[in-house]
């Protein structure tokens, strides 16, 4: 409200009170969200086929989704009082086998039903609350706690998360150092199946994370560093404890991840990962069940502007776990996604990806998958992450197929390669 | 049967174009927006340099009506008017507001990709007078997210409560100021909107800026109140002066004199002055004046003889 030729008459009441009528973007719920849905076939008949290699802990996704996922997040920042506020956060994730109208969560207990009427799934993922500057001593600083995704990193060609401690929890954020930022974080996780070794009945096995960064260290012009350590262990009952016949695990995770921003008209990012013994075999949190033994991994992955027209993403992935009894694995991937965009709206994106599998015992074949996707894609707009995106797509995969079945559906054992179609909207705000 | 069938789908037509589109503008994130308009800088600027002033007043210029269901991309482009505002040289677009709606919103959106143009508001009413200038601190940066791209926002409100008041504001300037064409706004990377919409770690890269132009695109949606209490009615305040909160009444202009009139008055006047009574020949100009002949009182003087 500057900037008034006649500043007169802003002094008049009804022009204050017509001034005060203005009101700014801010201060509405924010609404984030996510949603995956289509429909495809596989040729020769029977639905769409979704293919990956055994053991891999990702597939490449371009016109490789079987199923309809959705988040649904809600957030708001409920009080405000000079640089301290709060912000109240929620999602819910919904999936369904994309089979049906009805895809509900409830088991009917009559009979007579359609399976697939209740082939959904709803999830808590998170409700959170962040204060955020409450503290004096860490100005910039946001303690937190509840369920929450925390600091999630992935790779989005494959659907991969290479570092997610996601759970239950609470810490302190965006510590400010001067040279990085610094959080702390305490999560949870629970083992599932683990089974009761002596006698008694058996219960939950609570496994504790504790995960330190420091982000945002700035190592060379454009290029920034993040530190990473997690600590992850079983916290045991005391009657847990007694069960002689049952031994928890332990393990660390060490992260050194660097982002090199300007770089070919995008950025990359390399991240290595060294983990122990309980944490190996996922992403960050700990599993009281693994044998003792130790992981690397090594990914990296970016996305380039190849020309005015021509955007793409590549990913690399190397992971050597090693355990002491002989049930790890060497995972090598690599997958690039090129788009060439026709205008502001279509293009076509042409996507390759390749898992191989080598098992650590040494009486098992090794097995590799090779996957080519061409999708038309119309999005709100040029960018490689605009969406929403709707894409029409044929994908074609080969595999060795006497080893293992790497279709999901609709293709016989033996077989050794499908090609599927179909049309899938992606969409994320 | 055929018939039947037709109307049935023809309502249901209606129903989705008439109901269902009407809450969907709320939300901004299924707001499609067009892309940024794609002139450099340099170019545009060399084009506001040597680009004509369209008008002298900000009352002539060209305003284009809009209705109360009006969503629409405003371009304001090499070719689009220029202005000089007091805030500096400007391309701009004008329009009139509608009238007889009920009160309604104006979302704006300036559309940001290499660069933008950092928008000011200007609202005038009937008498083009200027009740309120939106500007940098109106317009706030929200990132792209479903439909809508990056963009400079802002929100306001029109109030048709009484559609006869003087004081509605009637029009609306799209421009912007010399100061703003100086700055910049950092956008989002596209990236991190990702990670952030899904909860992930933002990639610690740096963002995009646009640099701020005399040329862009706006995208303007207005949304009429819908509640029945926000329906139109007539202001008749009681005992009405016609100039309350700073209203002027229309100027009437004076009817004309009969040539008798004005002869009966200046024979008087002679006569008034023949006799050396100057007071009865001030009050007859006067009273000329009165009933519109203005000549009156300059007649006086021309025949006032100083001694």
């Amino acid at each position: 409200m500057k900037h008034i030729q006649q500043p007169t008459f802003l002094l008049k009441p009804g022009y204050l009170l017509a001034a005060l009528l203005v009101s700014g973007p801010a201060a509405a719920v924010d609404f984030h969200g996510y949603m995956r849905s289509g429909v495809g076939a596989t040729a020769g008949g029977g639905d769409q086929a979704c293919f990956q290699v055994a053991g891999a802990p990702a597939k490449y996704r371009l016109g490789n989704e079987c199923e309809t996922y959705a988040e649904i997040g809600l957030g708001q920042q409920v009080w405000e009082e000079g640089e301290k506020s709060f912000y109240v956060d929620t999602m819910i994730a919904y999936k369904s086998t994309q089979e049906n109208d009805w895809e509900g969560s409830d088991t009917n207990a009559d009979g007579n039903y359609n399976p697939y009427d209740e082939a959904g799934d709803v999830a808590l993922r998170q409700f959170h609350v962040i204060g955020k500057n409450l503290i004096d001593a860490l100005p910039g600083a946001d303690i937190w706690a509840g369920k929450r995704y925390y600091k999630r990193h992935d790779v989005h060609i494959n659907d991969y998360y290479y570092w997610d401690v996601s759970g239950p929890g609470a810490g302190i954020e965006d510590i400010d150092l001067g040279f990085a930022k610094a959080s702390v974080a305490w999560m949870r996780n629970t083992d599932g199946d683990w089974v009761y070794q002596g006698s008694g009945t058996g219960t939950n096995i609570a496994n504790d994370t504790l995960d330190f960064r420091l982000a945002e260290i700035d190592v060379n012009p454009g290029g920034k560093l993040e530190i990473g350590y997690d600590y992850g262990k079983a916290n045991l009952a005391d009657f847990q404890e007694r069960d002689d016949g049952y031994e928890d695990q332990k393990g660390h995770l060490v992260t050194l991840e660097h982002t090199q921003g300007n770089w070919f008209g995008g950025y990359n990012k390399l991240a290595v990962q060294y983990g122990t013994d309980g944490i190996i075999g996922s992403s960050g949190r700990n599993s009281t069940g693994n044998s003792d033994g130790d992981m690397l991994r090594v990914v990296n992955q970016g996305v380039v502007g190849l020309s005015e027209n021509i955007e793409m993403m590549y990913v690399q992935i190397y992971e050597d776990k090693d355990f002491d009894n002989e049930s790890g694995q060497t995972w090598a991937s690599f997958g690039v996604r090129p788009v060439y965009k026709w205008n502001d709206v279509m293009s076509t994106a042409f996507e390759f990806g390749y898992d191989y599998i080598e098992p650590q015992a040494d009486d098992q074949d090794s097995r590799d998958l090779k996957k080519f996707t061409i999708a038309q894609q119309w999005s709100a707009g040029r960018s490689f992450w605009a969406r929403p995106q709707i894409r029409v797509f044929a994908t074609y995969a080969m595999w060795d197929g006497g080893r293992y079945q790497a279709a999901s559906q609709s293709i016989d054992a033996g077989d050794d390669d499908g090609l599927t179609f179909g049309v899938q909207a992606e969409a994320w705000w | 049967m055929r018939m039947t069938r037709f109307t049935l789908l023809a309502l249901a037509a209606a129903v989705v174009a008439g109901c269902g589109s009407e809450p969907l503008r709320r939300v901004d994130a299924l707001t499609p927006t067009p892309a940024p308009l794609e002139v450099s800088e340099h170019t545009a600027r060399q084009a506001l340099a040597a680009a004509p002033i369209c008008c002298e007043r900000i009352d002539q210029l060209p305003y284009q009506p809009i209705k109360a269901d009006f969503s629409g991309d405003v371009v304001i482009d090499t070719s689009a008017p220029a202005y000089a505002f007091d805030s500096g040289k400007s391309f701009f677009r004008a329009f009139a507001l509608p009238v007889d709606s009920k009160s309604f919103e104006i979302r704006l959106y300036s559309q940001a990709g290499d660069t933008v143009l950092a928008p000011s508001a200007m609202l005038l009413d009937a008498d083009f007078r200027i009740t309120r200038l939106l500007d940098a601190d109106d317009f706030t940066y929200v990132p792209a997210s479903g439909m809508k791209g990056d963009s400079l926002d802002a929100r306001l409100r029109i109030d048709r409560l009484y559609r006869d008041n003087p004081n509605n504001e009637r029009y609306l300037v799209l421009f912007t100021s010399e100061a703003q064409m100086d700055g910049q706004t950092t956008l989002v990377h596209p990236a991190k909107a990702y990670a952030e919409a899904l909860g992930n770690e933002p990639p610690a890269v740096p963002d995009p800026v646009a640099q701020h132009a005399p040329t862009g695109i706006i995208k303007m949606v207005l949304i009429e109140d819908r509640v029945a209490g926000q329906e139109a009615n007539t202001y008749v305040p009681a005992y009405s002066t016609g100039r309350e909160m700073g209203a002027t009444l229309p100027a009437v202009p004076a009817p004309s004199v009969l040539p008798e009139t004005q002869a009966y008055y200046r024979q008087a006047i002679d006569a008034a002055l023949a006799e050396k009574d100057l007071e009865r020949a001030l009050r007859l100009a006067d009273e000329a004046a009165r009933v519109g002949d203005s000549g009156a009182k300059a007649y006086l003087l021309e025949h006032i003889q100083i001694k």
